[in-house]
């Protein structure tokens, strides 16, 4: 029977070791001193649920993060829409481009994955609109571009649909909105300055472009940032939000380094971790 | 593909003995993939068997998790049936099957606005091959499973199966 006990104790303390001594009370950053956990396209494309799909991100929410982060595409009849690809079909049963498609087509698309679910494409209009609390969390945006056209009267429209969208639902101070290109950013800026705009960059690019549009933050990859980089972006007073946290080992590793926000695919342990 | 099935099946007395041969009465078995999804635990019977072949029908229970995305105690479930044929080659079996998926999974509704649980039937096939020595319990077999969900959308789909049987004696 001893020999059982000292088992069973011998596990219990290695599972006790196992869990972080993280000290977040000694967090320093312009998020409060908090860092706040984001899930990385609803709950990470390590889900069952399909990323950026309705369920994924509800899920995510309820689980306790603060935030998503989205992609967002436009389709031919100036949708947004939440959906990562290039190309629908390795998604799902629909073929071709998010822009070469009108919503009317593109509402019937179902997600391959997981079998038997019937998952639905869904768009940022459909998401505000139903999401229950919804003026009670963060929405990263992260636009994707992959249309060729790359003209001025383009991007209007685009931005054009991107404040519709945001002001029919009251979001303006619940949104973040990233771009790559430097162009979609400027013009955001010029005719909303006061949204809040997240850069997409390298650590030293993005520190120089965050600065000539007074942006809110910038968003690096865990494995390409170290703290004293964080620290640097804090002090000029720039926001940083980190992606790239696969795993339970990801999340622990970019707490370390005092970010404002994760874009964690494990959202259940990030969200543990932080409380 | 179609002919090799056929003489798969067909042509071949080449396993008849004139022995004991024995059938797996009942086995349980663990499908990792296959028609009930990412996996599924089953229950197979043999209900007919004759001088070298067998057939059963075999019926699971799987769930994707117990809550929605509400978090809410609600769970998505699967029923996988099978109708299966087997040929047996001593240890070795053909296995060619039909099979039935019912799918109960909780998604939001078509407009967004509330939660619903939609139940469907998919349809699959199955063509597999599965090892088992006579007279032991233990079974693996490896399966194409194409599915038909909802009757509608074709996908590659597969599985390996471990079994444990319960037999009884047959004389050819």
């Amino acid at each position: 029977m001893k020999p059982l006990l000292s088992i069973i104790l011998i596990i219990l303390f290695s599972f006790s070791c196992g869990k972080n001594d993280l000290d977040l009370s000694q967090v320093r950053n312009l998020n409060g001193d908090k860092i706040s956990p984001f899930g990385h396209a609803g709950m990470g494309i390590s889900s069952q649920y399909p990323f950026n799909s309705f369920e994924s991100i509800s899920n995510a929410l309820n689980i306790g993060a603060e935030g998503v982060e989205i992609d967002i595409q436009m389709t031919k009849d100036s949708v947004l829409v939440l959906f990562h690809d290039r190309t629908l079909q390795e998604q799902t049963d629909l073929e071709g481009l998010i822009y070469d498609q009108n919503w009317d087509d593109l509402k019937e698309a179902t997600y391959k994955n997981p079998l038997f679910a019937e998952y639905k494409i869904v768009s940022l209009d459909q998401l505000f609109e139903h999401l229950k609390k919804v003026k009670d969390y963060q929405f990263f945006l992260d636009f994707k571009l992959y249309q060729p056209d790359n003209s001025d009267s383009y991007a209007s429209t685009y931005i054009n649909a991107v404040i519709k969208t945001i002001e029919k639902h009251q979001l303006e101070n619940n949104v973040l909105l990233s771009f790559f290109q430097q162009k979609y950013l400027e013009k955001l800026k010029l005719v909303r300055p006061n949204y809040k705009l997240v850069i997409n960059n390298s650590f030293e690019n993005g520190i120089l472009l965050a600065d000539d549009l007074n942006a809110y933050g910038i968003i690096l990859n865990n494995d390409n940032v170290t703290k004293s980089q964080i620290e640097q972006a804090h002090e000029e007073g720039i926001r940083v939000y980190l992606f790239g946290a696969y795993s339970k080992n990801d999340n622990l590793d970019a707490i370390e380094k005092h970010p404002d926000f994760i874009l964690t695919d494990k959202v259940n342990h990030l969200v543990k971790v932080l409380k | 593909m179609t002919s090799f099935i056929i003489i798969f099946f067909c042509l071949s007395p080449l396993g008849l003995k004139s022995q004991e041969v024995s059938f797996p009465k009942h086995s349980i078995i663990l499908d990792a993939g296959g028609i009930g999804g990412y996996g599924s635990l089953n229950y197979e019977r043999t209900f007919f068997s004759k001088n070298d072949f067998f057939i059963s029908y075999k019926a699971g229970f799987s769930f994707y998790r117990l809550k929605d995305f509400e978090r809410e105690i609600n769970p998505d479930l699967l029923f996988p049936l099978s109708l299966q044929y087997h040929r047996k080659f001593k240890s070795h079996q053909a296995v060619l099957g039909v099979g039935q998926t019912i799918s109960s999974i909780v998604k939001a509704s078509a407009d967004f606005a509330s939660k619903v649980r939609r139940s469907r039937l998919s349809l699959s096939g199955i063509i597999g091959y599965r090892y088992q020595k006579d007279n032991r319990p233990f079974s693996i077999q490896i399966s194409y499973t194409p599915i038909f969900e909802r009757y509608k959308t074709f996908q590659h789909w597969g599985e390996i199966s471990f079994g444990y049987s319960f037999f009884k004696k047959n004389k050819p």
